[in-house]
């Protein structure tokens, strides 16, 4: 079965939201999540409703639709007003579609379909697995961030770094902080352990107060790790 | 020569008569047409003042009838499943379960129309469409009819604290009804005669259902509960 769309409805007027109520809730894939004819009100519960999508009306008393949009940027937005001069406006603000009152079934149906067709869209996207580019001494390289399980700075030149990918290749990174690393690699995915060792939390077997052994093999010996007093807490933290 | 300069004396005074009238008749002439001019200014502040009357409004009121007409076409429809069903399905024993979880939610839908939009009503209606008992007619017609109105009856529905929650299911051969509602405060109408009500329901399913089906009912403060479960297959007992 198809997913549904949680959705939020809101209008200032009580026969306007009667009307579009009784609208939506003839579309199979819209799930009516709460409604609302005050906008501060919604402003107010937003945190606590879980919904994709918000049919508006643009001119109400106090937060108007154009506002609501540039308080919640990733939810989809679809204005309903009786006045056709907010058209432009609307189309100039990332909203998905702009209905003018009366609300006619057709066109509410197709709104919803343009929905459904940038729900789909994104999907993929928010699956796509995470990357970061580096420059290695042969070149720049993409990586995945799965693929990183153990960076280390690099004997020669402490501003290199050199990363262990679990498949044992060694690849040598050049001038590049921990900070920096630390920035794309987030935690709790990543973990640095001590003040020249920063490893995938993936690869912890057991650790002690002092001592992280892992799963990353290196020179066919089991990688064992100080834990840096400084370091311990967050350590802790994220395990 | 005293003539002649009383003649010239005669033509200036004549003269300065007929250009005292054409002066005259000039500024007569003007003030008309100030007078005119006035007019016209006040009529013109007239229309912008009638301008100045939001079109909008109209078209605002035009999309609240529209909305009311909506209400009322949607619910006569519904209405007039809901009559059919009365009129044309009830007289047998059982109907199919289909046919009365559809009379429920046509049930439901007549019934919003005493709702304000923001009241919490929660309606969830399932049943597995592949499922064979769908179609059987093993339902007491009308069973469901009494949870659902009480529900209606007894919520307050001018509180925006309160709520309805209809929850209908067949599952394998078990059909379930939950209904819970926050109960109005005020005070309830008094009746002499409970007519077709919660009792009438219990000696149907006594008469229909015999050791097949539960019906509970509990008040917690101001929220009350109803569920209703029938095992809808005979061969089990």
């Amino acid at each position: 079965m198809k997913k549904t769309i949680k959705c939020v409805l809101i209008d200032d007027e009580i026969p306007g939201l009667t009307f579009l109520k009784r609208l939506c809730e003839q579309i199979d894939r819209l799930e009516i999540v709460k409604v609302y004819n005050q906008s501060e009100k919604f402003l107010h519960d937003k945190d606590s409703l879980d919904f994709d999508l918000c049919i508006t009306d643009i001119q109400m008393p106090g937060l108007s639709g154009v506002e609501l949009v540039h308080l919640m940027p990733d939810i989809y937005f679809i204005f309903t007003t009786a006045y056709k001069e907010y058209a432009v406006e609307a189309y100039e603000l990332d909203v998905v579609d702009y209905i003018t009152k009366p609300v006619k079934m057709e066109r509410l149906e197709k709104a919803i379909e343009k929905v459904v067709l940038l729900m789909d869209r994104q999907e993929p996207q928010n699956v796509k697995t995470p990357t970061l580019t580096v420059n290695t001494d042969k070149g720049k390289m993409v990586l995945l961030h799965e693929n990183i399980k153990y960076i280390r700075v690099a004997t020669q030149d402490s501003r290199d770094k050199i990363m262990h990918l679990g498949d044992g290749t060694e690849i040598l990174v050049k001038n590049i902080s921990f900070e920096k690393l630390a920035a794309a690699l987030k935690s709790p995915q990543f973990i640095r352990v001590n003040k020249g060792e920063m490893i995938a939390t993936a690869i912890v077997t057991y650790y002690s107060h002092d001592l992280i052994n892992t799963s990353l093999n290196i020179a066919s010996k089991p990688l064992k790790l100080t834990l840096g007093a400084p370091y311990k807490n967050d350590f802790i933290k994220v395990l | 020569m005293v003539q002649i300069i009383s003649i010239i004396l005669l033509l200036i005074l004549v003269f300065v008569v007929y250009q005292n009238f054409i002066l005259n008749k000039q500024l007569k002439k003007h003030r008309q047409e100030m007078h005119q001019l006035q007019q016209k200014y006040a009529g013109e502040n007239l229309t912008s003042i009638n301008t100045r009357l939001n079109p909008h409004l109209f078209k605002n009121i035009l999309n609240s009838i529209q909305s009311h007409a909506y209400q009322t076409y949607y619910t006569i429809e519904k209405l007039s499943n809901v009559l059919d069903y009365v009129l044309y399905e009830t007289q047998a024993k059982y109907v199919s379960v289909r046919d009365e979880m559809d009379f429920a939610k046509n049930l439901i839908e007549i019934n919003k129309i005493k709702l304000s939009p923001l009241f919490d009503l929660r309606v969830k209606i399932k049943y597995d469409d592949t499922n064979p008992i769908v179609d059987k007619p093993l339902m007491g017609p009308l069973i469901s009819i009494d949870l659902i109105e009480n529900a209606f009856k007894h919520a307050d529905i001018q509180n925006p604290e309160s709520f309805i929650s209809i929850v209908m299911e067949l599952k394998g051969d078990h059909f379930s009804l939950a209904v819970s509602n926050k109960i109005s405060v005020k005070p309830k109408l008094q009746k002499s005669k409970s007519g077709f009500g919660q009792d009438s329901l219990e000696s149907r399913l006594q008469l229909l259902y015999p050791g097949r089906y539960t019906l509970e009912k509990h008040a917690d403060e101001d929220i009350y509960f109803a569920q209703l479960k029938i095992d809808l297959n005979e061969k089990d007992h």
